[in-house]
């Protein structure tokens, strides 16, 4: 609030600003001839346009993101040994690995680690993910990054799961086939192998029971499935969609009949949900 | 039976002729509200560094035309507890009182539908009449933001109906007349009588030269501050910002209309741009010079003449008319919305002492002349 | 019939149907809207009349002026909307003797008046509708009489007007003593 003032001083006041106002106006309405170009951040130009229209007409053009952004995952998976290091640290549980263990040699990571697992499954919902990082830093061989892909909205949820697997279930079937007989057959560091993951599941419910029900339960629903997988699929979306809906019915249904024997709930799509 | 038809023809051709103009400027208007709330988000988008419109049909063109086939197709929903009879006539009250201002506009010479000879004072009843609309929109809503809205707009409209009022009456002391089209006529070439630069007797006689300096405000200096005055009153009479307390967003959703939708709405759309070119229009006619044309005659070029006619009279009053309506826009997208007090600060003690100063000025200048 | 004579009776019965709508409306807004189209339809009764003035100030004045004023008080009475505002019938023979009695005076004024004979009534009837030159504005008569031999009426109607102006600023000022905020200039 002005202090008290007289009459001709308000009066002055009060046309000096609202002609100032109006100048200033006019200024920008003169100005909009001009706008902005959608140069990046590493134009020099970036900082150094300071009129003219500023809005940038997002889809028809857009400011380059540099190649450092931050922003989808990708899972390189030939260099995934399955830790699931990621799966554990992520604070909103988007990611699902379900792993295999393997009776052959897989050979190693380009970084020279030795694979030891199948990975079956190796789901990101996007539609979770908060884009901390934390799984890209956790990574012991940094094939889960972040790439500079801001723009991926889509028209149906579940097309936000990104599966960056690259076993067909039939493939994985078979993996899984062979590491049971495997685990059967009397040698000691295999059966350890394969009886630690129940006691895993037991011990630490954070994550585990993600993987492990799966691994028990998922033939039958599996099997189910379509047989073509696509095995990385990121970008693809009209491909994945069919399948994936195929395979999230099976999900459901294999889900349901745990939560009646474990924990009995009304709700089984929300018991889905947290599984998944 | 061949004279009842006789009859019947020759009572239905003026009402039919009637009918007809009256269509075309209803049409007009409604065209032009179309292209002024285009302009309206399109000068607002630039003074805002944006872009504005722009994805439906070139540069945006046809975003109001689907706004308004978005109006004509939606639900006409009453609201269960508002005033039936009062909610629905509302929007078309306003809208007529804003319409039959149009019928005394005169837009060329020879070219005005009702050549009123109490033309000033038939235009600023029928703003007062808008106001019954808007208090039955108000009131009728049965909501009150709304009702919040009606009387905000009826206090703000009746008291700066008194400083515009003014303002028109220092050109009417000086025109000797309340017809509209004689106004125009005295501030152009062939005005009777001698006009001389500024009002003062030494300097020379322009009626000849025409154009830019017969008009009111250049013909009698002081006008200018009446225009000014007169400008402003009709910003608030028309409830647009900075006098935009009857439909603040902020605080009463949209004022009197908050519960109007569909073809209803539109109507007070049409009303509220319609009112704004009409005081523009009549800003124009009382004191710049109407349909003439700004060019003087200079010498053997006798620009004031060739540019004088039925065709350039509508495009220099509506080009007048635009005018003011870009500068309320301006002053829109310029302003904060003043608050209660100092409205009526502003009318009361500013506007309306300056507008009995200018009243005085003319008379003493009326009688001395 | 000619126009005059359709919009006559257009206008008539509009003002006659609004007349009856504020007489009979129990809702007190809907009155005050019949009240405004009443005095609408009277203004256009003066403007057949060719008293052009008096028609736009009869809707600038009562239309845009007194009955919004009135319905402003309506609406911020309290309580007033969906009760019906009525009052106990008292007097009712003394009522009935003087309106039995103002309507008999009326009607025998009406029929024992000769309004053909009437001097200015008798003019229009001598003018011929075809040849007479179209009516004025009356705008120039009116102010020349009202500043010329009715100056002293007009001075005093404006002198009760700004006595009433300066009351109602009077009483609706805040009294000095219980006045506890002083008063801000516009900040």
């Amino acid at each position: 609030m002005m202090a008290q003032r007289g009459y001709w001083a308000n009066l002055r006041t009060g046309l000096r600003t609202v002609w100032t106002g109006l100048r200033l106006t006019f200024r920008h309405l003169k100005q909009a001839r001009r706008r902005r170009a959608p140069v990046p951040i590493w134009d020099p130009s970036y900082f150094r346009q300071p009129d003219g229209q500023v809005t940038i007409r997002y889809p028809h053009e857009a400011i380059p993101v540099p190649d450092t952004g931050r922003y989808r995952l990708h899972n390189h998976i030939d260099d995934c040994i399955g830790c699931l290091k990621c799966a554990r640290v992520c604070p909103v549980d988007c990611i699902t690995i379900e792993t295999i263990k393997a009776v052959e040699d897989l050979g190693t990571t380009s970084n020279g680690q030795k694979k030891r697992l199948w990975i079956a499954r190796f789901d990101i919902d996007m539609a979770k993910c908060c884009y901390c990082g934390l799984c890209t830093m956790v990574c012991p061989t940094e094939c889960l990054t972040m790439t500079k892909v801001h723009d991926f909205s889509e028209f149906d949820r579940d097309n936000m799961v990104y599966h960056f697997a690259n076993l067909t279930p039939e493939e994985a079937e078979e993996k899984r086939r062979l590491a049971e007989a495997a685990a059967a057959r009397p040698t000691a560091p295999v059966r350890e192998g394969a009886s630690e993951k129940p006691a895993a599941g037991s011990g630490k419910p954070a994550f585990a029971p993600r993987a492990v029900p799966r691994g028990q339960s998922a033939p039958p629903g599996q099997a189910g499935a379509p047989a073509t997988r696509p095995a990385f699929a990121p970008g693809a979306v009209p491909g994945p969609e069919p399948e994936q809906s195929g395979e999230a019915e099976p999900k459901a249904e294999t889900s349901s009949p745990q939560a009646e024997e474990r924990k009995p709930t009304p709700r089984p799509f929300v018991f889905k949900r947290k599984e998944s | 039976m061949g004279s009842g038809m006789e009859f019947f023809i020759a009572l239905l051709g003026p009402v039919l002729g009637v009918m007809f103009v009256a269509l075309l400027v209803a049409s007009f208007i409604a065209l032009y509200t179309l292209a002024a709330v285009y302009a309206e988000r399109k000068v607002s988008a630039f003074i805002q560094d944006r872009v504005g419109p722009l994805e439906t049909g070139p540069r945006g063109l046809l975003q109001t035309v689907a706004d308004i086939l978005k109006l004509l197709l939606k639900e006409d929903i009453v609201p269960r507890m508002a005033d039936k009879p009062l909610w629905v006539v509302a929007p078309f009250v306003v809208f007529s009182a804003v319409f039959v201002g149009y019928a005394v506009m005169p837009f060329g010479p020879e070219l005005v539908a009702a050549n009123l000879n109490v033309g000033v004072l038939f235009i600023t009843a029928f703003a007062a009449f808008e106001v019954a609309g808007l208090l039955l929109a108000g009131w009728g809503s049965n909501n009150k933001y709304a009702l919040y809205g009606a009387v905000r707009s009826v206090a703000q409209v009746i008291s700066y109906e008194i400083p515009a009022g003014l303002a028109v009456l220092s050109v009417v002391l000086l025109a000797g007349t309340l017809n509209l089209q004689e106004i125009v006529l005295q501030q152009g070439i062939g005005a009777s009588g001698p006009r001389h630069l500024f009002g003062l007797p030494f300097l020379p006689d322009v009626s000849a030269l025409g154009g830019l300096f017969t008009w009111n405000v250049l013909a009698y200096p002081h006008l200018l501050i009446a225009f000014a005055i007169y400008f402003i009153a009709s910003l608030a009479e028309v409830n647009r910002a900075p006098f935009d307390i009857p439909e603040a967003e902020s605080e009463l959703v949209a004022g009197y209309h908050t519960e109007y939708g569909g073809i209803k709405f539109a109507f007070f759309y049409l009303a509220e741009y319609g009112g704004m070119l009409l005081v523009g229009l009549i800003g124009a006619v009382l004191f710049l010079g109407g349909w003439h044309s700004p060019l003087p005659n200079l010498g053997p070029v006798r620009l004031a003449d060739w540019t004088t006619g039925p065709i350039w009279g509508i495009f220099w009053l509506l080009l007048k008319g635009f005018a003011a309506v870009f500068v309320h826009m301006w002053a829109r997208w310029t302003l904060p919305r003043l608050r209660v007090d100092q409205l009526m600060y502003l009318c009361w003690k500013v506007l309306t002492p300056f507008a009995v100063a200018m009243v005085v000025v003319s008379a003493f200048w009326a009688s001395w002349r | 019939m000619d126009y005059y004579r359709i919009a006559f009776y257009l206008f008539g019965a509009l003002t006659v149907l609004a007349a009856v709508v504020v007489v009979w409306s129990r809702n007190l807004i809907h009155a005050g809207m019949g009240l405004l189209l009443t005095l609408f339809g009277v203004a256009g009764l003066y403007a057949l009349a060719a008293a052009d003035f008096l028609a736009v100030v009869q809707i600038l004045v009562y239309v845009g002026g007194i009955v919004i004023l009135l319905l402003f008080g309506i609406m911020l009475t309290q309580r007033i909307a969906g009760r019906a505002p009525r009052t106990g019938v008292v007097n009712r023979t003394v009522g009935a003797l003087i309106a039995t009695g103002l309507f008999v005076l009326f009607v025998m004024v009406i029929f024992s008046a000769r309004f053909a004979e009437l001097p200015w009534i008798a003019q229009g009837r001598m003018i011929d509708r075809e040849s007479a030159p179209p009516v004025g504005s009356t705008v120039e008569r009116l102010g020349q009489l009202l500043v010329g031999p009715y100056l002293l009426l007009f001075e005093v109607a404006a002198l009760v007007l700004t006595v009433a102006l300066i009351g109602a600023a009077y009483l609706a000022r805040r009294s000095r003593q219980e006045g506890a905020r002083p008063r801000r200039m516009i900040s």
